[in-house]
């Protein structure tokens, strides 16, 4: 039992040491941005926009980066509350207890320029992407508060779970191709595409995890099966398509598609540590040292590969002098440690008081699997440098003692 | 890249002048219930096939057995009484016939081993002429199975002869020896009618026999000190709290002896209170026993009495001992011949079975053993800190007739007085009722309060446990099928305290 703690205690320092997945300044528009992505970055949000009127634009090492860290149940103020107690109630622990819905799930993306540049049409860059999860069943919680007040808890992957995943990509992109054969009653739709190379750095999946606990006059039992998968070293590739138009000339549409190809594959090394636990009919008058079988067994696997599945994005932009308008939706096809089935949208505004002084703020929408949340940011533009600091607060509007996660991103790019 | 992090975090945080609490773990309390029992006691568990055992019917039955024997027969007496005198002996040879009869007719003999005896015999008023007579016994052989012959120079003294070695008539003679048969023959040759000597002749001291073939008639054999044929332990003054409703006394008997006897003796039952219960071994009809010889056909020769119409008696005053008192082997053989050798006997094995139908009174068992825990200092804290309650959820299955309750006695002094609440802390109660009054699970709580608790939280805890069944106007039987037992599941709940633990 102590060293099934200490795995999932691992599990959350892992957790902690990964970082982000998003590209810094989209943090900015709470990811309504695939249409404001230009230079560099629109190698990662929609190619067809790599358009340089001259000069080259570079992406400097770290300073573009972009960090979320969040989970859908706890904020400030009831951790303020919780330690703030003597003594937890009955009241407290419901308390506690109904900020969970079913599950408490946090999750950790990171991205990190490496380094970029874009000249013409196209960009060649390289990020470093971490994410990770971690799911933890509310059964747990209730445990631990109240006691096996129940006869019967159920654990499996869908409240549980945990995973992590980082990567390096080398991106080249080329974009702003004018589509062909297009009636000349349509506008010109551009489109673009990028290939990325991807270097896997780490990846921990939990591919199984079961258990139960019961205990009742009949006796109490105990199972907990855990697989899980990890990988170091890898290699893969995924590819994205992209097509935007000017419909009109404030109003911009666009669409990407991305992830296509994605793959990964684990081959450096690679194992798979299989963690059983198996107490059967336990009670007090036959307990003995050896009353639980415990196994933990680590193996060398052959390489696996970690699918991206693909996702699909949708978007709009209006432009006005003073501020513009964006609106996105993402639909992954399958929910993975990157992607989620389940569609959002996210919608996004900058103001322009002074040209060099960008104000923007953005809002996504929440699902089942992704909670709501709301981003401002501040930025300095000239024709030679770009930078600008934003934030996230996630279930609640500004970052306070209600918030359940933040971001924070940060843009820097120099164009020669 | 973490510090960046970290810088940027806090400035955001301090951007919002959030007020992040000092982490502390505040505590709580929680309810454990740990499951302690899901057993069955089955009766048949019981059986150790020893003294606890199962009969045909599968009634549970407490038997014991020993075994007895009587005395070695040893040397068998034979009294003659044989006087004669003055007997005139008269010319050359002379038949005499002497009455050779048991004293106290108990033994005739038709062949014996002579152990230890003699008679005396006296020839006087010899008559000059004669120079020796010899007198032959008929019946009596020495060892070479010539007949025995004294002789005689006529000094007119008594002469004793050792008969030791001797034996008495032919083997296997089924014909009973009531005279001894002399004959005298004189040297030399004298005319007939003329005396030659006067004969005398005595026999009247026991003549002790060993191998002996013959009739016995009247002869008891007594057993030997038989001490306490049955010893029954009742655990925890079981005695004083049920009747048995019936028992049984089977008595194996080896007879070694070719004789049968008559077998008759008592049944002393006593029990813890010194009462007594007497009965006698008869049949149910009133008869002594009949015990048949060995044969050879059949040597040893074994027979099984079976008692149970009154044993029951003896057992209603629930005995810790029973005796066979007054007991003998009683031989008639009338004119039968049966034979013995001095190392006979007669084995008694017995086994006293007593099927488990009784009848329960109220009476509280006090478990003399008192149960001492030594509570180990780290769990004493845990119980002392953070226990706040707990309770025992029992849900118990009968399948028995009989109920009881039980109490269990908890002190941190030892010698506690059950009928002296000074001497113990607490006290806990449950009754369980019969299978006919509750055929399903029965539910019982225990619970134990913080102040309750805190008796656990010494070094040292004493228990000690009683029980009472519950009365019962009629008999019960206690079986031992599989669907014979005690079903118990038992659950702790406790509510506990969490609170981080102290560095």
């Amino acid at each position: 039992m102590k060293k099934l703690a200490l795995l999932i205690l691992f599990s959350l320092l892992l957790l902690t040491a990964l970082t982000a997945f998003n590209t810094g300044k989209s943090i900015f528009f709470a990811d309504s941005y695939m249409l404001r992505a230009k230079g560099v970055e629109a190698a990662y949000w929609n190619p067809a926009n790599l358009q340089q009127k001259k000069g080259i634009d570079f992406w400097l090492p770290i300073t573009n980066l972009g960090i979320c860290i969040n989970n859908n149940s706890l904020d400030l103020d009831t951790y303020n509350y919780v330690v703030s107690r003597d003594t937890l109630n009955d009241i407290d622990k419901r308390k506690i207890l109904d900020k969970i819905d079913g599950s408490l799930r946090s999750a950790i993306e990171s991205n990190v320029s490496i380094v970029g540049f874009a000249f013409d049409n196209m960009s060649i860059s390289s990020s470093l992407h971490l994410t990770g999860k971690l799911a933890l069943s509310e059964r747990y919680l209730d445990l631990l508060l109240y006691g096996n007040t129940d006869t019967l808890y159920v654990f499996n992957k869908s409240t549980t779970d945990a995973g992590g995943l980082g990567y390096v990509d080398i991106t080249f992109a080329m974009g702003n191709f004018t589509l062909p054969y297009i009636p000349k009653t349509i506008p010109p739709i551009r489109a673009g595409f990028a290939v990325s190379a991807l270097i896997g750095v780490g990846n921990a999946i939990m591919e199984e995890f079961n258990g139960y606990f019961s205990s009742s006059m009949e006796g109490a039992d105990l199972r907990q099966d855990i697989v899980l998968h990890t990988g170091i070293g890898g290699f893969g590739q995924k590819a994205m398509l992209g097509l935007a138009s000017n419909i009109t000339p404030n109003l911009e549409v666009g669409l990407t598609l991305d992830n296509l190809f994605g793959n990964i594959n684990w081959s450096l090394t690679t194992q798979e540590t299989n963690i059983q636990v198996v107490a059967n009919d336990i009670y007090a008058v036959n307990i003995s040292e050896d009353f639980y079988d415990y196994s933990n067994e680590t193996l060398d696997i052959g390489s696996y590969s970690t699918k991206l599945p693909p996702e699909l994005r949708l978007g709009v932009l209006y432009n006005m002098p003073w501020a513009n308008f964006s609106l996105d939706y993402l639909q992954g096809f399958k929910t993975s440690i990157i992607t989620s089935g389940i569609g959002r949208f996210s919608l996004a505004a900058q103001f322009l008081p002074w040209e060099f002084l960008p104000l923007n703020i953005g809002v996504g929408f929440g699902n089942s699997q992704y909670p709501w949340r709301i981003s401002y940011g501040i930025g300095y533009y000239s024709n030679k440098v770009e930078l600008g600091l934003g934030w996230q607060s996630v279930k609640n509007f500004i970052p306070g003692y209600k918030t359940k996660g933040i971001a924070i991103g940060s843009y820097l790019k120099v164009h020669i | 890249m973490n510090k960046i992090y970290f810088t940027l975090i806090t400035a955001l945080i301090l951007l919002t002048a959030c007020d992040v609490k000092k982490p502390t773990l505040p505590s709580w309390f929680m309810d454990l219930s740990i499951p302690v029992i899901n057993e069955k006691f089955y009766v048949s568990d019981l059986i150790d096939s020893v003294n606890i055992v199962t009969d045909e019917n599968e009634v549970l039955t407490v038997t014991a057995n020993g075994e007895a024997d009587t005395n070695e027969f040893g040397t068998l007496l034979f009294t003659p009484s044989v006087q004669v005198s003055g007997f005139p002996i008269l010319g050359s040879s002379f038949d005499l016939t002497i009455p050779f009869e048991d004293q106290e007719g108990k033994v005739g003999v038709a062949y014996a081993e002579i152990v230890e005896g003699n008679f005396q015999n006296c020839f006087r008023d010899l008559h000059p002429d004669v120079q020796q007579i010899s007198l032959t016994f008929s019946d009596f052989y020495l060892p070479n199975n010539q007949n025995l012959v004294l002789t005689s120079n006529g000094s007119g003294n008594w002469v004793t002869t050792n008969l030791a070695g001797l034996h008495i008539g032919v083997a296997n003679s089924n014909q009973v020896i009531n005279e001894l048969h002399l004959s005298f023959q004189v040297t030399p040759s004298m005319p007939a009618g003329v005396q030659v000597a006067t004969f005398d002749f005595q026999a009247k001291e026991p003549i002790s026999l060993g191998e002996f073939r013959g009739t016995l008639n009247n002869y008891p054999i007594g057993l030997e000190d038989s001490g306490s044929l049955v010893n029954i332990d009742y655990p925890y003054g079981l005695d004083q709290a049920i009747n048995l409703e019936s028992a049984y006394l089977q008595i194996t008997l080896t007879n070694y002896l070719g004789f049968g006897s008559v077998f008759s003796g008592q049944l002393l039952a006593t029990n813890s209170s010194g009462e007594t219960s007497l009965i006698d071994i008869v049949d149910e009809e009133g008869n002594n026993y009949q015990i048949e010889p060995a044969t050879e056909e059949e040597d040893p020769r074994t027979m099984e009495i079976q008692f149970g119409h009154n044993v029951s008696q003896l057992l209603q005053i629930m005995p810790t001992t029973i005796n066979i008192i007054n007991g003998q082997f009683l031989i008639n053989s009338g004119t039968n011949i049966g034979n013995l050798i001095p190392t006979d006997s007669i084995h008694i094995f017995y086994t006293v079975s007593a099927p488990l139908t009784f009848t329960l009174h109220e009476h509280e068992i006090t478990i003399a053993e008192e149960q001492e825990f030594n509570i180990p200092e780290e769990n004493r804290e845990r119980i002392q800190k953070n226990a706040i309650s707990a309770s025992l959820k029992l849900e118990i299955q009968n399948k028995l007739p009989i109920g009881a309750s039980a109490k269990l006695f908890f002190s941190n002094t030892p010698d506690i007085d059950t009928q002296n609440p000074a001497t113990y802390d607490i006290m806990k109660e449950a009754a369980i009722n019969s299978a006919d009054q509750v055929p399903g699970f029965q539910n019982v709580d225990l619970t134990l309060n913080k102040e309750e608790l805190n008796i656990f939280t010494a070094e040292q805890v004493y228990m000690r446990f009683a029980f009472s069944f519950d009365e019962t106007e009629t008999p019960v039987t206690i079986h031992t099928s599989t669907s014979d037992y005690i079903h118990i599941k038992g659950m702790v709940t406790a509510r506990v305290f969490i609170e981080k633990e102290e560095d």
